[in-house]
């Protein structure tokens, strides 16, 4: 596939991932992706910061539109941040879930190269 | 080879990966879960926030529900049919409290470990050696199947599982996403737990082990002058019984249900080992229509319990054929506790009876045989396994005689005899008191209370007015009772005194008062009635059952508020709720003034002090700044003349006598030999010690608020906080500025008040029937949520919401109702 029309796929397959399994999905996701923008860098990359962005648009938009402001001050008390500090709390989330995607990008990736050395 | 590692080494990875994410890291959550916006911390809990309509069909049910929930959360119930209702309930209490019903029903079965950790390991085994789960089961077991109450039971255990059925691991209660685990599905038996739970609160005081420790360290004569003093109480609660209660034959039938047997010792042994002996309190009081400015009975009750959040009260409008009833819940149990229907109303406060007793046993040398009564009996013993949370689970022994639980504390042998662990009828109790039409219904519906005792204060429609004080009193030995201070030496008679030990205590199985001669009032003279944990009945009531009640200046305030000659209007209901007027401070102030005449120049702080003083009109509002110089005296004051003379050689303190007792040292005895400081060469007496406390305690004021003593008001002294179950920081409120004090009506003891008034609540049996309520915290418990804590600031500044008894549907304002749930059955 061409560079710019990895992205959406990307997203899809990533998004639906995460709204389905969590992490585990957004590994998933990363797999499927990685195999096939059939690149471990760019599986790892796309995928990786798909999934982070995924998960940190989703917590912005919670965030923003229900009661879920209290759980962020809450949470942040649990590990003594509050005001601007609490979102540190996002970008762990952010980092969970670009690694989930990297890695299974990066694998899905590799998979996809062993598979075409393979059959060459 | 280097394929295969191009492989490895990302699928290892990403394994590995998965695998940590996935996995707690030691107290905290799994990072995937917890971090997921779409299930973790983010994601509110199903009833985090309310709907503006749900619609649901149960196949459970038999008619359909609608459930309205105003603008403070409380749910207006109107059920179909009358079978449903516990469903409803159970659905909203599960919706809102499920973790706070879950750590009560974990609590009692020994099972916090499980899911806190081995921080809770002594929790658990409190409550399964001391026999709580055991009795609560019991109770269970032995339950009337054929009485509505159990269906009822059955029917709100149904209601919480549906809701647990529904929710997905997304939407649970924060709590539970922090420790990780699942709501344990719902058994009926859960309820039993909830009430050994709240006796556990209530009842489970014993000053024993404290007593012993001051036995062994000081010589009879100064338990005798300082803490065997049985209350003289000026106003008990029932101060015209006596006439009722003193015919012989009442006497000789409590004197014949019981026998004296040469077998168990009385030991002093407690947990509660605390400098002061306090408990959990409350007031209540009622007004017939005699007294009543609008000819209507009213009602009055604040419950007096710890200060968490969520709040133990659920309040809930209930209507369905046969049952109206307003009022509050406690999670966990399907009926209102506390409230009135259409007929009557009531209210509780703690008795505070003696009612848990320590007996020290031998065991033969095998451990499986007691010696009780000259006979060897065996002892039913059987070991339980705690898990334990990222720990070894733990086996335990629970052991029981025929006394009750065996406990060992320093290599003895005790067995406990408690009424908690005998008593397990009360949730028919409320089932039968929501349906209550009048007082022969409402003490019909008292005769199953067990425990914890509670004085229920009643009005109805009709404007009549009653108190029972409901539950089971253990009737003492006579040996205890002859000597009680009614006849005979006051020095065989108190428990823990110096020579109890040689005082034999009555054998299982044990008698009480029964429950037609309890104390109770119908229509007093005096056209209300009230209680304030105060001692219940005259002193020369005939019956020994107990000597250490509560201190009585609530009971002689509100008795002051109520006996004035005009009625009595709803507004002095609140009024007297929130009075923060002291007796004690009243009786104590001229005292402090007093050591001050002819003392000569006292600095301008100390002149200032007593200036504001000499104006004050001894109520404890948090804007004023001579309650926090008074109180900052008085609790130096006490801690100062106790501190030297119980304090142990290894530093600890010993139990120190009731406060009553420093209050009538003060008062009557300025001369008393305990006013003297002990590492002085010079005698002091009452006032002397009075000019060094006063003028220390300036100096702590000065040091901790600055010289300027506007700056100590009492809102900045004296502060209220909440904590959440968890303990954890930001999910409790406070500290926050506080009213009152230890004897004020509004209650509020300590410097740091952590219990008090768990909710206020005052009804007026009119046409209609018209009530206000306010609650500490709000409907909700889950943090962060709208209603959480919506109601502390109103609570706080004496507020009160008006209460909406809506009889059906459209009784409610449309702009009033925030949430509204149709409950259905299957066609």
């Amino acid at each position: 596939m061409r560079n710019w029309k990895q992205w959406p796929f990307a997203i899809i397959f990533i998004s639906m991932g995460g709204v389905i399994f969590g992490a585990g999905g957004l590994a998933l996701a990363g797999l499927i992706t990685g195999w096939l923008v059939n690149s471990s860098q760019r599986g790892f990359l796309m995928s990786g910061l798909t999934a982070a962005f995924f998960w940190l648009i989703i917590a912005v938009v919670k965030i923003a539109g229900d009661q879920s402001p209290q759980l962020l001050a809450l949470a942040g008390s649990l590990a003594n941040l509050s005001g601007a500090k609490t979102w540190l709390l996002l970008m762990v989330s952010s980092i969970i879930a670009f690694c989930a995607g990297g890695l299974g990008g990066w694998l899905g990736g590799s998979l996809r190269q062993l598979s075409k050395t393979s059959s060459n | 080879m280097r394929q295969a590692l191009k492989i490895f080494l990302p699928a290892s990875l990403l394994a590995g990966y998965l695998v940590l994410i996935h996995c707690p890291l030691g107290s905290l959550p799994p990072p995937a879960k917890f971090f997921d916006p779409l299930r973790g911390f983010l994601q509110p809990a199903a009833g985090f926030t309310h709907a503006s309509f749900i619609e649901k069909t149960i196949p459970a049910l038999k008619g359909s529900i609608k459930i309205l929930l105003d603008r403070r959360g409380v749910p207006h119930v109107f059920a179909e049919q009358a079978e449903d209702l516990p469903f409803a309930v159970g659905y909203l209490h599960a919706r809102e409290r499920l973790f706070q019903m879950e750590m009560i029903m974990r609590s009692v079965r020994g099972r916090l470990s499980e899911v806190v950790g081995p921080l809770a390991l002594p929790s658990d085994r409190f409550f399964l050696e001391n026999g709580f789960r055991d009795a609560a089961d019991r109770a269970f077991a032995a339950a009337d199947r054929s009485h509505p109450a159990y269906q009822t039971l059955q029917k709100y255990t149904d209601g919480i599982n549906y809701f647990i059925e529904q929710l997905a691991p997304a939407s649970y209660p924060l709590e539970f996403k922090l420790l990780n685990f699942a709501p344990t599905k719902w058994q009926p038996q859960n309820s039993a737990y909830l009430l050994k739970y709240m006796a556990r609160q209530l009842a489970w005081y014993s000053q024993e082990l404290a007593f012993d420790r001051l036995r062994r360290a000081y010589p009879p004569e100064v338990l005798q002058e300082l803490y065997f003093i049985e209350n003289s109480c000026p106003a008990p609660i029932y101060p015209g019984l006596f006439r009722d209660v003193r015919s012989s034959s009442f006497r000789s039938s409590l004197e014949d249900s019981h026998s004296l047997k040469a077998s168990l010792r009385n030991v002093n042994f407690d947990d509660h080992d605390a400098a002061d002996m306090t408990m959990l309190g409350s007031n209540n009081w009622a007004v017939g229509a005699t007294k009543s400015a609008n000819g209507h009975a009213m009602l009055a009750n604040d419950p007096h319990l710890g200060h968490n959040l969520p709040n133990y009260w659920y309040e809930v409008d209930l209507h369905a054929p046969g049952v109206d009833v307003y009022g509050m819940t406690l999670p966990a149990s399907p009926d209102v506790i506390i409230g009135f229907n259409r007929d009557i109303a009531w209210g509780v406060t703690n008795c505070g009876w003696d009612v848990l007793d320590y007996y020290k046993i031998d065991l033969d040398s095998t451990g499986q045989f007691a010696n009780i009564e000259g006979q060897n009996e065996r002892l039913q013993i059987r070991s339980e396994k705690i898990p334990v949370k990222d720990g070894t689970p733990e086996e335990i022994q629970i052991r029981w005689s025929r006394i009750g639980p065996l406990i060992n504390r320093d290599g003895v042998d005790y067995a406990m005899r408690w009424t908690g662990h005998i008593s397990g009828n009360e949730w028919r109790v409320f089932y039968d008191l929501n349906r209550a039409k009048n007082f022969s219904d409402f003490g019909a519906a008292l005769k199953n209370y067990g425990a914890p005792a509670q004085n229920f204060a009643y009005v109805d429609r009709q404007g009549n007015v009653g108190m029972y004080s409901a539950g089971l009193m253990p009737i003492k030995p006579a040996a205890l009772y002859q000597s009680s201070g009614h006849a005979g030496d006051p020095a065989q008679a108190w428990p823990g005194s110096p020579r109890a030990d040689q005082i034999l205590l009555e054998p299982a199985p044990q008698s009480f008062v029964p429950f037609e001669k309890l104390p109770h009032a119908f229509n007093p003279p005096e056209g209300f009635v009230e209680s304030c944990n105060q001692k219940p009945t005259p002193d020369n009531y005939p019956i020994f059952y107990d000597w250490n009640f509560e201190a009585p200046y609530r009971g002689m305030r509100i008795h002051e508020l109520l006996s004035v000659d005009r009625k009595i209007s709803l507004d002095d209901m609140k009024a007297a709720q929130l009075d923060a007027h002291s007796i004690v401070a009243r009786q104590l102030t001229p005292i402090i003034l007093k050591a001050f005449d002819g003392a000569g120049e006292t600095g301008t702080a100390a002149a200032a002090a007593l200036d504001s003083l000499r104006a004050w009109d001894f109520d404890f509002r948090v804007s004023r700044v001579t309650p926090a110089i008074y109180h900052a005296f008085w609790e130096n004051f006490r801690r100062e003349i106790w501190a030297k003379p119980f304090r142990s050689q290894d530093g600890s303190s010993y139990m120190n006598p009731p406060r009553r007792v420093i209050v009538q040292l003060v008062l009557e005895q300025p001369d008393s030999k305990w006013f003297d400081d002990p590492q002085t060469a010079a005698p002091e007496n009452l006032y002397d010690r009075v000019r060094q406390v006063f003028s220390a305690s300036l100096d702590s004021l000065q040091a901790e608020f600055g010289s300027d003593m506007r700056q100590w008001r009492y809102g900045r002294y004296h502060t209220i906080s909440a904590e959440h179950l968890l303990h954890l920081p930001n999910f409790g409120v406070g500290p926050l500025p506080r009213d009152g004090e230890d004897h004020t009506l509004n209650v509020a003891a300590g410097r740091e008040v952590d219990h008090g008034p768990s909710m206020r609540l005052i009804v007026e049996m009119g046409d209609p029937i018209r009530g206000y309520i306010v609650n500490f915290g709000g409907q909700s418990g889950h943090p962060g949520a709208p209603h959480y804590q919506d109601q502390i600031d109103e609570w706080l500044a004496g507020n009160y919401f008006p209460i909406r008894f809506a009889l059906n549907p459209d009784d409610l304002p449309k702009e009033e109702i925030e949430e509204t749930i149709n409950l259905k059955p299957s066609k």
